[in-house]
Formats: C-alpha cells, sequence, structure tokens
C-alpha cells in the first residue's frame, strides 16, 4: 500500500482497496463529500502541498488527487 | 462507559477529520448537524439531550454579517441596537440553559471578527470591536445565573498558536469552516483539556524539588548567595515559576516540597533571600532530607491523609522523576519542558490543577491540611486517644443543607472517596431535588477545635420512604481531613435525633465497597446497625427496598428508639 492508499484507509476504514480506479465519493459510506473534504486536508497535511479552492472541489478521486499530486512533482 | 459530548458550531467543524480522533477516542462524541444549533437549544433534541456535555464552538463573524454591521453603523442609538443584537443572538443558548442542566461549554473566538475592523479608527473603537466586547459580556454574566455553563474562549490558544496557522479562509469559503486542519487540533485539544476540567478529579498537592527547580544552582555547591532566583535571564524565570506555584497556592492547591538538601540550609533560603515568592509558610509539609524521594512522598501522604494519587510531582531531575515514579505509579510525575523559561506557561497550563468552580472551601485548604498534619503528629505521641480528643476541644455543628452550602455538599459528593459509605456522585440538580423535598433530611457538619476551623467536612442525606416509620440513609461522608475523631458518630446522633422528631423508628443504610472505601467496611455494625435479615419480620414485610435501590445483603438497620451511639464523650458540646 502507498502513502496515499495508507490516508484513504485511514480516513475511510471500510473501504475496499481492491477496486482501483474506481476509488472516489461515493465507494464506501464514509466518502461523502465532507469525507472527501477532510480527506484532502489530511493529504495536504501528509504531503506538506496545499490545493486550490477549485481543487478542493473538484478532486473527488484516488486518480484526480494522483493527478493534483503529479502537477505539484509528486509521483507516488 | 464513555460521557457523551455534543459538538454544535456556528460554521462546519468538519466531523470524521482526522484530528477528532483523540476526542472521539476517550469521549462519545456526536456533531450536530451543521446549521442546526439555533433549533436544537430553542426546540431540544432527544439525541442530544442525554449528552453529559454540550459544546457549542461560537465565531462571532458567522452569527453577525457584514450587512448587519453596515446598518449599524448608521445607528442614532448604537449601545441599544448591539444590546438587542446580541440579545438575540444568544436567545437560543438561554433557551437550552434554562430547560436543560446538561452542562453547557461556549468555546468562542471574536478575534477573526474583530481584526475585519477597518483600521484607520485609530481614534475610536470599532463597532466590531464594541459587539465582541459586549458578547464576552454578555456570557459572562449568564455563567453567573447558570452553574452549568462553562466559558472558554479560543482566543489566548489561538493566539499562542498562530492566527494563520489556525484559520484557513479557504476552507471557509469552499466548505464553511473556519479552521484549518491545524486549527481542528488545536480545538479538539482545547475541548479536551476543558472536558477533563470537568469531569477527572482536580489534583491536590504539588511536591517541588528544590535545587534547579524552585532556583537555579545547587544550593549545597553554590550558597544561597550564588542560586539564581530573582536575577535577570534565568533567575527571572525561576521567580515567574514561583510565581505561578504562588498562584495555584491561593486556588487552593496544597504545596510540599521533597529535596535532598540539608535541612536547615534549605530553610535559610525560604526566610532570608530576597529573590523567593515562596515561603515556608506556603507548603503544608516540607521533606528535606537525603533520603529516598519516594519514602519522603508516602510521609507526605501519611501526614495529610491524602491519596498518593492526588499528587503531582516536580523534579527537574529525570532520574529522581523516573525513580520516583518507578515506586509509585499512581503518582502523576511532570515531565517538564527542558527549558526553564517555558516551565511559568507550562504550569499554568496544567490540566491537573485547572477547575472550573472553586470553592471557598478550597481556598481555606492549606491552613486544615497543616491543622490536620498537626493533629497526627500529636496524636501519635498519645496513647490515650480519647484523653488527647476530649482535650483538643472539638465542637462539631450541623446545619441543614440550604442554597450557601449546596455547592460545598455537591463537592464532597464529587471529591469524598475513603470515608463514603456509598460513594453516590449526585449533580447538583439531585441535590436540589432532595433538599427541596420536605420528607427528606440533608445535614452538612462544620468542626473546629484548638487547632482552628476545619470548615463543611461531612455530609448525610436520608431518604424518605413511602413507609414513614423506615428512612433510607442515602449518603454518608467525612472529608479525609477529620477522620480518626469520632465525628461521624456525632454527626449520625444528629441525624438520629431529627428523624426521631419526624417520627422514623427505623434507619436503613448500606456499603457499597469500592478501591477506595474500604475505611467505611465496618462503619455501620461499629455504630450499632444490624444485618436487615435480623429486623422483626412485621417492619421488614413493609418495606420496599427496590424503592431505595438497595441490595438486601449490604442493608443493615439501626432502631432510632433503642439505639446507644459511642463515643460521644469526646466533644465539648456533647
Amino acid at each position: 500500500m502507498n502513502k496515499l492508499e495508507n490516508l484513504l484507509k485511514e480516513t475511510f476504514p471500510s473501504i475496499d482497496l481492491a477496486v482501483g480506479s474506481a476509488l472516489s465519493i461515493g465507494c464506501c459510506q464514509e466518502w461523502d463529500s465532507m469525507g472527501n473534504y477532510n480527506f484532502l486536508l489530511a493529504v495536504e497535511d501528509e504531503f506538506d502541498v496545499r490545493f486550490t479552492v477549485e481543487e478542493m472541489t473538484e478532486c473527488k478521486s484516488l486518480l484526480q488527487v494522483q493527478k493534483s499530486l503529479g502537477n505539484r512533482g509528486i509521483e507516488l | 462507559m464513555n460521557k457523551r459530548v455534543a459538538l454544535y458550531g456556528t460554521s462546519l467543524l468538519l466531523p470524521g477529520n482526522r484530528h477528532w480522533r483523540r476526542l472521539a477516542d476517550r469521549y462519545d462524541v456526536q456533531f450536530g448537524d451543521f446549521g442546526e444549533w439555533a433549533n436544537t437549544f430553542l426546540e431540544g433534541d432527544d439525541a442530544f439531550e442525554s449528552s453529559d456535555v454540550l459544546v457549542w464552538v461560537v465565531f462571532l463573524d458567522d452569527l453577525i454579517k457584514y450587512s448587519s454591521l453596515l446598518t449599524l453603523a448608521q445607528s442614532h442609538d448604537l449601545k441599544k441596537e448591539i444590546d438587542e443584537l446580541i440579545s438575540g443572538i444568544l436567545t437560543p443558548l438561554v433557551t437550552q440553559l434554562r430547560r436543560s442542566s446538561t452542562k453547557v461549554i461556549v468555546t468562542f473566538s471574536k478575534l477573526s471578527f474583530e481584526m475585519t475592523a477597518s483600521p484607520n479608527l485609530a481614534r475610536q473603537f470599532s463597532i466590531e470591536s464594541i459587539i465582541a466586547k459586549g458578547f464576552e459580556s454578555t456570557l459572562q454574566s449568564l455563567r453567573e445565573d447558570f452553574t452549568h455553563l462553562y466559558l472558554l474562549s479560543l482566543d489566548q490558544v489561538i493566539s499562542e498558536q498562530g492566527f494563520q496557522r489556525c484559520f484557513d479562509f479557504r476552507n471557509f469559503y469552499a466548505a464553511r469552516s473556519r479552521f484549518s486542519s491545524f486549527g481542528i487540533q488545536v480545538l479538539a485539544n482545547e475541548i479536551m483539556i476543558n472536558l477533563e476540567r470537568i469531569f477527572l478529579a482536580r489534583k491536590k498537592l504539588l511536591i517541588l524539588d528544590c535545587d534547579n527547580t524552585l532556583w537555579g544552582g545547587v544550593l549545597g555547591e553554590a550558597g544561597q548567595k550564588n542560586i539564581q532566583i530573582g536575577q535577570d535571564g534565568i533567575g527571572q524565570a525561576f521567580q515567574d515559576f514561583q510565581y505561578v506555584i504562588k498562584g495555584l497556592s491561593n486556588r487552593g492547591i496544597l504545596l510540599a516540597l521533597a529535596s535532598k538538601n540539608n535541612h536547615d540550609d534549605v530553610v535559610e533560603v525560604f526566610d532570608n533571600h530576597k529573590g523567593m515568592i515562596l515561603k515556608k509558610a506556603d507548603f503544608v509539609s516540607m521533606k528535606v532530607n537525603w533520603e529516598d524521594k519516594a519514602n519522603s512522598i508516602r510521609e507526605i501522604s501519611n501526614e495529610l491523609s491524602l491519596g498518593i494519587d492526588s499528587f503531582v510531582f516536580w523534579d527537574d531531575s529525570p532520574i529522581e522523576r523516573d525513580m520516583t515514579k518507578t515506586h509509585l505509579p499512581e503518582l502523576t510525575v511532570v515531565e517538564p519542558p527542558a527549558d526553564v523559561y517555558d516551565w511559568p506557561l507550562f504550569l499554568r497550563k496544567f490540566s491537573g490543577f485547572s477547575h472550573f468552580n472553586i470553592s471557598s472551601e478550597d481556598k481555606n485548604k492549606k491552613k486544615q491540611y497543616k491543622i490536620r498534619a498537626q493533629f497526627n503528629k500529636e496524636l501519635d505521641g498519645n496513647i490515650d486517644k480519647v484523653s488527647y480528643l476530649k482535650s483538643i476541644k472539638m465542637r462539631p455543628e450541623v446545619f441543614e443543607v440550604d442554597t450557601h452550602t449546596l455547592d460545598r455538599a455537591q463537592q464532597l459528593c464529587n471529591k469524598t472517596n475513603q470515608f463514603n459509605l456509598r460513594t453516590i456522585r449526585h449533580t447538583h440538580k439531585d441535590l436540589e431535588k432532595i433538599v427541596n423535598s420536605n420528607n427528606n433530611v440533608a445535614l452538612i457538619a462544620k468542626l473546629s477545635d484548638k487547632f482552628g476551623e476545619h470548615g463543611l467536612v461531612g455530609l448525610s442525606i436520608v431518604k424518605s420512604t413511602s413507609n414513614s416509620n423506615v428512612a433510607f440513609l442515602d449518603t454518608f461522608l467525612l472529608s479525609c481531613r477529620v477522620i480518626g475523631r469520632y465525628l461521624e458518630a456525632w454527626v449520625l446522633k444528629q441525624c438520629l435525633l431529627k428523624l426521631q422528631k419526624n417520627n422514623v423508628k427505623y434507619l436503613l443504610a448500606e456499603y457499597i465497597p469500592t478501591k477506595k472505601n474500604v475505611l467505611v467496611e465496618n462503619f455501620l455494625s461499629s455504630l450499632g446497625f444490624k444485618p436487615i435479615r435480623d429486623m422483626p419480620v412485621k417492619v421488614l414485610e413493609n418495606i420496599k427496598l427496590d424503592e431505595i435501590s438497595c441490595a438486601f445483603e449490604r442493608t443493615h438497620y439501626i432502631d432510632i428508639t433503642e439505639c446507644n451511639i459511642p463515643n460521644l464523650g469526646v466533644f465539648e458540646n456533647e
């Protein structure tokens, strides 16, 4: 499990990481819009980055988060 | 079972955020729906009524919009309009406080609101700052009216941690949350500290080392002239630390010394060094010797009849801290910051000593525990206890619990562990109900002797039952500082006299064992109570033990008309 998946598991304990690319808002009960916001805040803490308002409202899947981190030169 | 805590915010508190986890591990935390605080406070909500504490997190910016400020700026009677505005804002809170006795912590910040004021108003107070002051002072006055209201200003901790780090305007516009991730962490921590102030028993005694703790340097090596206390630099830090300790002492925290030093040298510093803020008289016990500190602490515990779990130990030496903790695991050993400069603030914020309610009894504690230590010392040297007790001229008194003594009665219920027959932790509201019912007898006892006043030190609550011949001893307790003087016998006698006047013939009582009250294991039999199975069958048939939630095998009774309470002769007024 990479750092991002660890964070997902920590934020949403019931998540099934096996669904892979389908990991996005709504894929488990805890991952609702509030959960999503808390997840993005945790990502900011963990990777020492700061997302824009647009990213905070638009990043709703693992892939999108990876992309936003990638734009900052962080590859996972 | 964990205590239940309900959290409401004027802006979103981000439930589920990782920084709430520590609070959620210790308490059963429920978040109110965003924006629902006013309705819930006004109309009640079953799910939250059962909470032990309701926390309302308030940002003035959320309650007073920019548009209202613009209107207010045009007002001809600003004061009146601001008063009306604040009163309107606080109406839901006042309704909640009136409807329910659930404890409410209002944790508020006016910092970001005041900061929005225009900077060109340097010659007058801004409307924002007048509103902020009015809001705070109205809350303060509500605290006078409602004893279950607790106030916690967040601005001090936000200033300490940094406004920019705690707030995040992006989060506000993206998710209606004023806090940054770090800010949530700070808020959760402050709430936790304050819940501990409400729920955990306050520590009673601070035990201090001397060298490099109360002053800089080693007295035995440097001599009195060269220790650092009061001089510029580090000497000033040690002095400020002593000021904080003195402040704790004034609020009722007892002080003791456990120092490896020559006794006379230390006393001389306390008596003669001009930089010392603490004086010999501030300490209830001074163990200055070359013994193991764990032994000294055990001796202090015996002298004062206080449990070591109510002690806090502060020593600069990690070895002493570690050794003492190993021998006395129940002792709270402080890990002080590495720099003495940080000690004054660290001690001021130490949650073990901070408590919301301080009664006048707390403030007189130092004197009373000194009396206790003196009593124990004299008693040790006297073989005939009864003669000794007679010689100290004890004069007990009892009063019915009333509005003036209700706080102390509740404090006794909450804090007394050793001499406590049933350890029932009555709330303020419970006690009010008990006292207001005509058929119950609630007596609070006071004691004085040749050493001085001991204050209000005993409580006895007798509840009536559906059988008018029979009453039940719901609570019987004595403060540990007056144990060993037969005061329990005298208080019980006063209770029985009162019951006799009310035509009660039998008093039932029960001992509920706890980890700490083994002291009263034989209390009932020593005063003439008998097991309930020996009661006349005709009387027993008419007693409903369910009504008083008493276990049959633990219940005892005394026949009020025939009993003979022993040891009353030791009291002057008997």
